[in-house]
């Protein structure tokens, strides 16, 4: 069931990219880019259990900030690339310190939620520097890396995998150092790490072949 | 630190970053400002605060900045702009409720369950609100743009297209906002009360936040 859930989840985020990318163009993928990151920061406090792997749950959308990234390499200019990445940096900060402030109010006699809240976003306040952080530095890697491995081998599904191979393992061990070093023990942070790492590249072969069919060209008869 | 103080540092944040995003990015940049702050608002507006002694929704700041943002838009491009952005919301609202609802119902993993269970009733309990939220803002920024243009080609300050919008379309949102969100389940003053609070707070930011539409006017254009 889980996996079904999550699959759906998958169906959902690409259709998004697919549609927005048709309707509006680069500012459909830069709006998306947007919308999976801020998603993916609110995802981020969450462990999921698929196939018995406990993931962060934000996998998905995680993974999804690269594809988009991915199809703006392929079609647009790298500067204005770098100036979108600098936007979300900005606008992660931003909800970091939004989201921090938000449990630090006195909640109403009646509120329910408030209590919810200071426990996911206060208690976990690591990851609100860690997201921001590592989503920064990966986005740059990525495109430095992208560059790279297509003048070696134009071919967009072996330029995305390696990418994410090497790119994907440093994000996921900044990440887990910097939002759970001496919060979980060594072995769960090993099995957070791993599992997270295989199935975001799972993922990235998925979107992988997605982006071959949004980036091939039409041959004019 | 009290609740007016943390609400003061909102405003500065919101507005801060309304300002960076125009001067970087322009017309994108507030697209962008707007799909922040309208996600933002729905989740921060689960909780309830106490603010002398009446009760209110967070979130209200970055929800009402997206009318500045909006209204920023229209001093540049006109009304027409804005349906494209309310399609875009309406989207971007369909699209995030799908995901974070969805997510809740995925088995939470052993390793820290009192955080998944915490983030799970952030979501589960309040659908309401969330719904509230998104059918004020589409509704009310289509007449709000509308309104804006009006003035602006009738009186052409922008303080007074910016001032007397926000009278009628703040008193809309509150009252529209409230009924949705709150309607048979507490009583009627609480009800008023929470409009009128809500209206006071919304019409001081949309005051205070003229300042930056007259900043982004005068940022000339590349």
């Amino acid at each position: 069931m889980n996996i079904l859930i999550y699959f759906c989840i998958l169906i959902i985020v690409t259709i998004t990219i697919y549609l927005m990318r048709k309707l509006l163009g680069k500012q459909g993928l830069e709006l998306t880019l947007i919308i999976v990151n801020i998603l993916s920061l609110i995802l981020s406090f969450k462990f999921i259990k698929i196939s018995n792997f406990s993931i962060i749950s934000n996998s998905i959308t995680y993974v999804s900030i690269f594809t988009v990234i991915y199809l703006l390499l392929e079609e647009y200019d790298h500067k204005d690339i770098k100036k979108t990445i600098n936007t979300n940096f900005i606008i992660n900060i931003f909800l970091s310190i939004m989201l921090y402030l938000m449990s630090y109010y006195t909640q109403a006699i009646n509120d329910t939620v408030g209590i919810n809240m200071t426990n996911v976003f206060i208690r976990n306040y690591r990851i609100l520097i860690a997201y921001p952080i590592t989503t920064f530095l990966s986005s740059h890697l990525t495109i430095l890396m992208y560059n790279k491995i297509k003048n070696l081998y134009n071919n967009m599904f072996i330029s995305t995998t390696t990418t994410y191979l090497a790119i994907g393992l440093i994000d996921i061990i900044i990440y887990t150092l910097i939002g759970y070093l001496n919060v979980y023990q060594i072995k769960i942070l090993i099995e957070i790490a791993l599992s997270t790492y295989m199935i975001r590249l799972v993922l990235t072969v998925l979107h992988s072949l997605l982006l071959t069919i949004l980036t091939k060209k039409k041959v004019k008869r | 630190m009290n609740n007016i103080h943390i609400l003061f540092i909102e405003i500065i944040l919101c507005l801060s970053l309304l300002i960076i995003l125009y001067k970087k990015y322009r017309i994108n940049g507030m697209y962008s400002y707007i799909i922040v702050s309208f996600i933002l608002s729905k989740l921060m507006s689960l909780k309830t605060i106490e603010l002398y002694n009446y009760d209110l929704n967070l979130g209200i700041i970055p929800f009402t900045t997206i009318f500045i943002a909006s209204n920023i838009i229209v001093q540049k491009k006109g009304p027409e702009e804005i349906k494209k952005l309310i399609l875009i919301l309406l989207a971007t609202s369909i699209i995030s409720y799908a995901i974070l609802y969805l997510i809740t119902l995925i088995e939470p993993s052993n390793i820290n369950l009192f955080t998944s269970a915490s983030y799970n009733n952030i979501f589960i309990d309040s659908p309401r609100i969330y719904f509230a939220n998104i059918v004020t803002i589409l509704y009310t920024l289509f007449f709000n743009s509308k309104l804006y243009y009006y003035l602006k080609k009738e009186k052409n300050r922008i303080w007074i297209s910016n001032i007397f919008s926000s009278i009628i379309i703040q008193f809309i949102v509150a009252t529209l906002f409230s009924i949705i969100a709150y309607a048979i389940t507490i009583e009627i003053i609480d009800i008023l009360k929470l409009i009128m609070i809500r209206y006071i707070i919304s019409l001081i930011i949309c005051t205070i936040s003229t300042f930056t539409i007259y900043i982004t006017n005068n940022i000339k254009e590349k």
